[in-house]
């Protein structure tokens, strides 16, 4: 992890923020491949609706208001559904999950949330290994496990976490034998 | 540089980086397509006016903003209305961007040939003669008219007179956004 990240006590999301942060980081470290493909289709969306408004702007500026009134009508339709759609895929695809990667033929997805007001870091992680169906985990911790009195985050703890709230880690890093989790596995029958 | 938060941008992936771009373009982009959108809907170059000058109290003042609509032609159709004398338009003289606002006194031809409109302002002595274009004694409806008045809110445009009229509060402005945004990503 780079430069301590540090967070304000007092402000929950920023507190969930950091922790989302240095989740990829450490997975990282401990081999497992990120998967970028929801922030990149938000990319690819978003700069598609930007570069129509730019398009617009460029012709309607250039050309005049009368000659560009059909092309504007278009541009502006398509721009709007465009905005429809990544708005839908912020919140219906993207909600919660902070992290999506494989190792080894496991895939996992780590979503988070935290409560109002409440200092407890949630995890859900679904963990498919090749071959068996897809495993939902769900671990909770209080940020006071990896955040100091000053607000820096400690690695050691929050790795331990981490390590622990995933199956495939528990059993085998080495930090996942101290500091335990309340990691309550659940098996799902959705494919 | 920590001060500032300005480290934090070392440490910035490029996705994450082309995200925060994303979410600040995207607030421009649809603001400006908002504004696109509604020009579109009443075929109007510029929807929205603001009253730049009193020549039309007391029913208009300085810095009132007025919506625009500009689709009643009456061209090719005598059965739709069109526009009447006595209706509130805004138009720009050619060669001038300065956006006018004043009633139709008068109007000649259509509607199978351009319709031509004499205006005045309610507050003034005299007919627009003298702000035509050389040699022009009305308005043609469809080249020089952006549209007719069909609703306002007072006093809120008063805020762009300002902003045209000292250039050193956009600055100002656009300065204190700026501050307002890097403060907050901390």
């Amino acid at each position: 992890m780079v430069a301590r990240p540090k967070a304000n006590l007092h402000a929950l999301p920023e507190l969930k923020n950091t922790s989302d942060d240095s989740i990829a980081p450490y997975l990282k470290s401990k081999g497992w491949k990120q998967s970028h493909t929801l922030i990149d289709v938000r990319l690819i969306l978003g700069f598609t609706a930007v570069i129509i408004a730019g398009n617009t702007f460029y012709y309607d500026y250039t050309l005049g208001f009368d000659k560009t009134k059909v092309m504007t009508l278009y541009a502006v339709v398509a721009y709007f559904v465009i905005n429809t759609v990544l708005t839908w895929w912020i919140w219906g695809m993207e909600g919660g999950k902070v992290y999506m990667g494989s190792k080894d033929g496991v895939t996992i997805t780590i979503s988070s949330h935290t409560e109002k007001h409440s200092p407890i870091y949630h995890l859900k992680i679904v963990s498919q290994s090749p071959g068996q169906r897809p495993t939902t985990t769900e671990a909770e911790s209080p940020f006071t496990s990896w955040f100091d009195t000053q607000g820096f985050l400690v690695e050691k703890p929050f790795m331990t976490f981490i390590s622990n709230s995933i199956p495939s880690m528990a059993a085998t890093t080495p930090e996942g034998q101290h500091l335990k989790s309340k990691a309550k596995p659940k098996s799902t029958k959705k494919g | 540089m920590d001060a500032l938060g300005l480290s934090e941008l070392r440490h910035l992936k490029p996705r994450q980086l082309l995200s925060q771009v994303l979410n600040f373009v995207l607030i421009l982009s649809t603001a400006f397509m908002l504004w696109k959108g509604l020009s579109v809907a009443t075929d109007s170059p510029s929807p929205i006016v603001v009253v730049l000058s009193g020549s039309m109290e007391p029913a208009f003042q300085r810095g009132d903003l007025l919506f625009l609509w500009n689709r009643n032609l009456e061209l090719d159709n005598p059965s739709t209305p069109g526009t009447q004398v006595g209706e509130i338009v805004v138009y720009n003289v050619i060669g001038k961007d300065i956006p006018i606002v004043h009633r139709v006194v008068r109007k000649h031809q259509g509607p199978k040939t351009p319709l031509h409109l004499l205006t005045k302002g309610d507050n003034n002595y005299a007919d627009d003669t003298e702000l035509y274009a050389r040699g022009r004694w009305y308005l043609d409806r469809e080249k020089e008219v952006i549209g007719s008045v069909v609703g306002y809110v007072p006093f809120v445009g008063y805020v762009t007179i300002m902003l045209s009229e000292h250039p050193w509060m956009k600055t100002a402005l656009l300065g204190i956004m700026g501050l307002l945004v890097i403060v907050q990503r901390e």
